[in-house]
Order: structure tokens, then C-alpha cells, then sequence
């Protein structure tokens, strides 16, 4: 099986970790930025551009993992039925 | 006479809804069209497949984006200022743009899983009604028909069957009469009973071919 096939296949597997570790990423760089400046003003940009924004990613990767499990799910009803 | 004979089996009910498929029509009225069922299942053939309609994929991605367009400016305005009540001001709208995308999400989600429980109850139900007595008889009136109807090809009984067209959904185990409830909305390949044999393909139980 080549990566093509792979990829067609768990497309929306493969995105939605990634979506999780990008919004990983922007945890950890808000982090990083609120902790290295002692101004609120120049704190609060990371919290929206890190914290939030890492907050919407981490969930959209997740909703997208739920989504394959559930499109499984009907497939395989759908091929019961039709195979009845 | 076979229970099943006395009392027909109820049809099968239990597709899972909002899912497009190819109605074959009639041969008189030519080529095959798109029928839909269920709710929101009026998109074209290239949604992809899934327990979800097209209604339920514009209010995903509808809430996604407001989302995502609330998330940006929000962090414009908080970059674009120094005083804390404004950017207080733009960090609630982020939050608020947090909650419509999560709101999108959980929606979805919830969408899918309710339909995919209710097709579950139902192929549940259609079970439910089928005893072990009539199991038996099923194998045992399909074993007989596929008998004869194996012997009716040998001995050329093509004649009396070879110009009907049955219809079997690709990859199914068994050929059924055009007016069968199991083949109705199904994308279906017609052909003899000869060759649905030969596919290893066995005659249904319900419309007995």
C-alpha cells in the first residue's frame, strides 16, 4: 500500500492528529510568549494567538478522529445491508 | 407451507438515512438519476459518505468559520492595543468565537451519532423480527430455490427464466426481482439468474425470484 492510498484512506485520521499537534505547538508558543514578558499588554496576544487558538485546534483534531470512527461505523451498517 | 410463505417477512427499513444513492429507474425510462432520502441528503454524489447531510456539513463549517473569523479578529485587536479594558474588550470576543467553533463541533458530532444509533435500532428492530424458525426456513427455501434454479440453467431452463432481469446490489450475496424492497434506491447491476449463479449470488429470500 503506498502513501497515496494511505493518505486517501485516513485522510481525516491523519489531519485531525495533526490538527492536535499544531494546536499543541500553539499552547506551548503562547506559553513561551506570556512567561517571557512581565507586561500584561504584550501577554494577552499570546493568550488569544496560543492559548485560544491552540484550544480550537486541539478540538477541531478531535471532533475530526470522532468523525472517522463514526464514518466507519455507518459504512459497516451500510455494507451489512446491502450485502443482505 | 413455510411460515414465511404464510406470513411475509416484514421490509427491510433500516438504510441509514441521509445518504445519496443511485436509483436505477425502470429500462423504459432509461438512464439512472440521483434520488436522496432522509434529511438533508440533497447533495450530488460527491458528498462524502457518512452519517451527515448537507444541511449538517454547511452548519459545521458555517460555525467553524465564524470561528476561526472571530479567533483572527480578536487577536488583531488585542495586538492592536495597549490598554486593557480593549483588550479585554476583544479577548471576550475570542472566547465568544471559542464557544460558537466548539458549539459547531459538539453539534456535529452529536448529529452523527444520533443518526447512527437510530440505524443501528433499526437494523435491531428488522432482527428482532426474524425467529430462529424462520432462519431455518430461509436457509432451507434458499437452498431449494438455488437448487432449481441451478438445475434449470444446467438443463437449459434459460428459456423459461434467461429473459427476465434480475437485479443485485454489487458485492451482495444474494439477486432479486426489479420490484423487491431491498433493491429499490439501491444502485443495482441487472443480469439473468444465470448469471447472478455464476457470481455466487443466491436468490431472495422475501421476493423469491
Amino acid at each position: 500500500m503506498n502513501l497515496k492510498v494511505i493518505l486517501k484512506a485516513l485522510w481525516d485520521r491523519i489531519l485531525g492528529w495533526a490538527l492536535i499537534a499544531c494546536g499543541l505547538i500553539a499552547i506551548l508558543i503562547g506559553w513561551i510568549g506570556v512567561s517571557g514578558t512581565p507586561f500584561v499588554y504584550k501577554q494577552l496576544p499570546y493568550v488569544v494567538s496560543g492559548g485560544l487558538l491552540g484550544i480550537a485546534l486541539i478540538g477541531i483534531g478531535a471532533t475530526l478522529l470522532i468523525s472517522a470512527d463514526l464514518r466507519d461505523e455507518w459504512r459497516k451498517l451500510e455494507q451489512s445491508e446491502a450485502r443482505f | 407451507m413455510s411460515p414465511l410463505q404464510s406470513e411475509p417477512l416484514p421490509t427491510v427499513r433500516w438504510r441509514p438515512r441521509g445518504e445519496p444513492v443511485l436509483r436505477r429507474e425502470p429500462e423504459s425510462r432509461g438512464k439512472n438519476r440521483v434520488a436522496s432520502r432522509g434529511r438533508g441528503a440533497t447533495v450530488g454524489l460527491s458528498q462524502p459518505r457518512g452519517p451527515w447531510g448537507l444541511n449538517d456539513v454547511l452548519v459545521a463549517y458555517a460555525m467553524n468559520g465564524i470561528g476561526a473569523v472571530g479567533l483572527l479578529v480578536s487577536w488583531w485587536g488585542v495586538s492592536g492595543s495597549v490598554q486593557s479594558r480593549s483588550q479585554l474588550a476583544w479577548l471576550n470576543l475570542g472566547i465568544g468565537a471559542l464557544v460558537v467553533l466548539g458549539v459547531g463541533n459538539v453539534v456535529w458530532l452529536l448529529v452523527g451519532r444520533r443518526r447512527v444509533g437510530e440505524s443501528i435500532r433499526r437494523a435491531r428492530d428488522f432482527w428482532g423480527t426474524v425467529s430462529s424458525t424462520e432462519f431455518a426456513n430461509i436457509a432451507d427455501d434458499v437452498d431449494a430455490d438455488a437448487a432449481r434454479l441451478r438445475a434449470d440453467r444446467q438443463s437449459g431452463g434459460a428459456k423459461a427464466l434467461g429473459a427476465t432481469r434480475y437485479l443485485a446490489v454489487k458485492n451482495a450475496s444474494r439477486f432479486h426481482r426489479e420490484d423487491c424492497d431491498l433493491v429499490i434506491d439501491k444502485k443495482t447491476i441487472a443480469a439473468s439468474p444465470a448469471v447472478h449463479l455464476n457470481a455466487g449470488r443466491r436468490p431472495c429470500e422475501i421476493c423469491k425470484p
